[in-house]
């Protein structure tokens, strides 16, 4: 089966006016504006098949909207190609608007004076929707996402998390194949969080649409993204699995020992990353492992002892921050 | 003196700042050149009709009336009142009662950077259209002498008079039917629709004594002669006893305003 | 019918939306009222010194300003509320999701507001046209009135176009809001027929910044001062106008970089 996704060498750069203070420098820019040329999206390639969850990683101005934004035909790149559902997004044919839609975390479109219920009919005008269908949708939906009393209500006196919600059930009106999801958790307390990413994998789940999704909280990611694609400084890092991002940017395990002890010197194990009364963290590299736990069984009394990954928002953050 | 380096320092800051939303500052300004540019082409298109003048006035002097009102317009008018409601609803206001400075001394350096910034355009405009509309001045040594202290208390007087106007949006949120109100009356009343002699001669009698008049017309036609030196020497005795009157109110409805911001927060 | 439907229900929404502001109401009925009193205030002023302006007498002013307040109505009521949006939502970024949406962009902008309040001017620019119609013992005959709604048409699109070559700069200057001044004070010049321009201003008033023709040539047709001559020109412009917005449109489309990310 053909991807529904194909992006190939994919740019993107931005013209940015370089802007200095002072009057003399304000004066001179009425004449002489001058640009640097940045690239938010740099040669990035991609596969995504019908179905897939796909979580895009990168910390702010990653490039990760930016790429969204292209797929969903927001914006023009400056060189190379895409197609999504066989179309070339930014040529922005109805036909293809009607298969996707985006929801961007930090961006509302239901009118914030009316009932969430008001504005979906405007969408059932917009995308065409037969009423019974309509109803249908609305029916699943509103089970799905708990809206049944939230939908005449006034979205201004809704709840972020709340609101949040009927944007979902907005945008999944007309049954888009592939949804792109910008920071759909952006703001919302965990309990809420949690809602959402539930919805999304049942969802994802009943119809087998195609998900992209960004998210700063590395949750969401872990849960619903067997598949990440991290983006640094508009190139592309990393496609694969989550599991084995960490098995590749993350040469170390981390060993947590509880001994007898609450004074130990373990520094010539590993690196102490943390120590609290009898228990110690320990970092060793990979390759060390086996050797360590041996020497520690062999020289302490140790009354447990765990072997892990380190945690994926440290091994996120060394990526990040590496160079 | 602290005042004047107060002055001279938010001059140079909000020099910049209009040079930074210098497309906005020059949308203004063409839309404040225009409206008597308009009110000019229908007068002439009167007189024209009218076998070259109306009302005392030729094509000729029509042009030089509206030109040295779009100047000086320019020079006494301000957007305070617009913005009023808007400062109270945004917090900035709020901002501003914590300088332990009266906010008037900002605006009153805006405004004059404003205008400064804003006779980069004007003048070129007056000299364009005087090359091809062929205004008639005639410039008596005294009548351009006592222009000027008619302007500056046309300024002031205008300045403060607006000031005081725009503090109703501390009682009233919904400014917009207010400032409608006010424009127009300024309309009528400052000579901008028609030269005030063009009136029924109660109305322009009674106009005559009116802030609006005296905050637009009175320097324009001093300037240009329509009035006699005693006309002129009464109009500024009358500007100066409403200079007066405005700081006055000004100074009262500010602490009213100040105490019902105080109380009912923004 | 499709379009009917979209215009129908953003409508509905519009007036909902509306009727929970109902002060607003009074302060366009203010503002409506005080609008009348400049407009016809001042003809009454010019009148006092000439009995003909160009070719136009008082009676046929007044008709002139109930067309001019028709176009300014038909403007408020959907038309800048649209593009406020639009600019606000280039700003915001609420923009994307217009373009998310299946049908044309500049067409949706151009429908998505609804501000009901407008139509206080609307109706009232109707009141004028009749009764000044009526005081100045007009006798129209089916060709006239069918020529007036056409040109009237042709004014609305001319206006609507014009909005938007304006408008469209959103997507190059995100703070532009100060369209609005541009607009109101080139419209300005609509209040008063064509003729009063000289020859090369009135050029620009038809070819270049079209507002003053979309209002003179509807009120002119009724008036009986339409020259025959000129009804080619009612085609032309339009089409001119809106095909000039379409092509910006499109540019500024591709130009659109969205609120920073």
């Amino acid at each position: 089966m053909a991807p529904v996704v194909e992006v190939r060498e994919l740019t993107k750069s931005f013209k940015v006016p370089v802007r200095q203070s002072g009057l003399g420098a304000a004066v001179k820019s009425l004449f002489d504006r001058k640009f640097t040329l940045v690239d938010a999206v740099k040669d990035v390639s991609f596969n995504i098949d019908r179905g897939e969850i796909v979580g895009f990683l990168g910390p702010n101005g990653a490039g990760k909207t930016t790429t969204l934004k292209m797929l969903s035909g927001l914006l023009h790149p400056t060189s190379g190609t895409a197609t999504v559902n066989g179309h070339i997004p930014w040529k922005r044919d109805n036909a293809y608007l009607r298969t996707i839609n985006m929801v961007m975390g930090n961006r509302h479109q239901l009118s914030w004076d009316l009932p969430a219920g008001d504005t979906y009919k405007l969408h059932q005008a917009i995308y065409q929707i037969a009423d019974n269908e309509f109803e249908r949708t609305l029916e699943e939906l509103s089970d799905l996402l708990d809206l049944h009393d939230l939908l005449t209500k006034p979205v201004r006196t809704l709840s972020l998390g709340e609101r949040m919600k009927c944007e979902l059930g907005g945008a999944l009106l007309h049954r888009p194949d592939v949804m792109f999801l910008d920071e759909p958790t952006l703001g919302l307390d965990v309990t809420m969080q949690h809602r959402i990413r539930d919805f999304v994998r049942s969802y994802n789940l009943r119809h087998g649409s195609t998900i992209l999704l960004t998210s700063h909280y590395m949750a969401d990611i872990a849960a619903l993204c067997e598949r990440v694609v991290v983006i640094h400084r508009g190139q592309l890092l990393f496609d694969g699995p989550l599991a084995q991002l960490v098995a590749r940017f993350a040469p170390v395990k981390r060993l947590t020992v509880e001994l007898d002890s609450a004074d130990a010197d373990l520094g010539d194990l590993g690196t102490v990353v943390a120590h609290d009364g009898f228990t110690y963290q320990l970092e060793v590299a990979k390759e060390d492992t086996t050797e360590v736990t041996s020497r520690l069984l062999a020289n302490y009394n140790l009354s447990d002892i765990a072997v892990e990954d380190p945690p994926i928002e440290q091994v996120i953050e060394q990526v990040f921050t590496a160079e | 003196m602290r005042l004047f380096r107060i002055y001279l320092l938010s001059a140079l800051l909000h020099l910049k700042e209009h040079l930074i939303y210098r497309a906005s500052v020059l949308i203004w300004l063409f839309s404040m050149l225009l409206e008597p540019v308009v009110f000019m082409m229908v007068w002439r298109a009167v007189a024209l009709a009218e076998g070259g003048s109306a009302g005392g006035y030729t094509q000729g002097t029509l042009t030089a009336y509206y030109l040295a009102l779009m100047v000086v317009n320019h020079l006494t008018f301000t957007w305070i009142m617009h913005e009023y409601a808007y400062r109270i609803r945004e917090g900035v206001l709020a901002g501003q009662l914590l300088y332990p400075l009266h906010p008037i001394h900002r605006d009153v350096t805006m405004n004059a950077t404003y205008k400064l910034l804003g006779l980069v355009l004007f003048i070129p405009a007056f000299l364009l259209l005087s090359v091809f509309l062929k205004p008639e001045f005639q410039f008596e040594p005294w009548q351009v002498l006592a222009f000027l202290p008619t302007l500056a208390l046309a300024a002031a007087m205008r300045f403060l008079m607006e000031w005081a106007v725009a503090q109703t949006a501390f009682w009233y949120i919904e400014t917009s039917s207010f400032n409608q109100a006010y424009y127009v009356a300024t309309m009528f009343f400052s000579g901008r629709i028609a030269p005030i002699s063009m009136f029924p001669d109660w109305l322009s009698a009674v106009a005559r004594y009116l802030p609006f008049w005296l905050g637009v017309a009175l320097p324009v036609e001093t300037l240009l002669g329509s009035l006699t030196p005693e006309e002129v020497m009464s109009g500024m005795v009358i500007q100066a006893a409403w200079l007066a009157f405005f700081a006055g109110l000004v100074a009262w409805v500010w602490s009213r305003a100040v105490r019902r911001f105080g109380a009912v927060g923004g | 019918m499709y379009l009917a439907r979209v215009i129908g229900v953003h409508a509905r929404i519009g007036i909902l939306k509306d009727l929970q502001y109902r002060v607003n109401f009074a302060g366009q009925l203010v503002n409506s009222a005080l609008g009348f009193l400049l407009a016809i205030g001042s003809i009454l002023v010019v009148f006092r010194h000439t009995d003909l302006l160009g070719d136009w007498t008082q009676t046929d002013l007044i008709m002139l300003i109930g067309v001019f307040s028709i176009v300014r109505g038909f403007i408020n009521l959907f038309v800048r509320p649209g593009l406020q949006a639009y600019m606000e939502g280039i700003r915001t970024g609420l923009f994307d999701y217009v373009l998310l949406k299946p049908l044309d962009s500049q067409l949706y902008v151009s429908i998505r507001e609804f501000r009901i309040w407008s139509l206080v001017d609307l109706l009232t620019g109707v009141g004028l046209v009749v009764w000044s119609g009526w005081v100045g013992g007009l006798e129209a005959s089916l060709f006239t009135i069918v020529l007036f709604f056409v040109t009237m048409l042709a004014g609305f699109s001319v206006v609507l176009a014009f909005w938007f070559i304006l408008g469209t700069s959103a997507f190059w200057f995100i703070k532009v809001d100060n369209i609005f001044v541009v607009f109101d004070s080139l419209f300005q010049t609509a209040r008063w027929p064509l003729t009063v321009y000289p020859g090369a201003v009135r050029i620009l008033l038809t070819f270049v910044v079209p507002v003053a023709w979309a209002v003179t040539m509807p009120a002119a047709t009724l008036a009986g001062k339409l020259e025959i001559g000129s009804l080619w020109l009612t085609l032309l412009v339009p089409a001119f106008f809106v095909a000039v917005s379409r092509i910006f449109w499109k540019i500024g489309i591709r130009h659109y970089s969205g609120a920073s990310a």
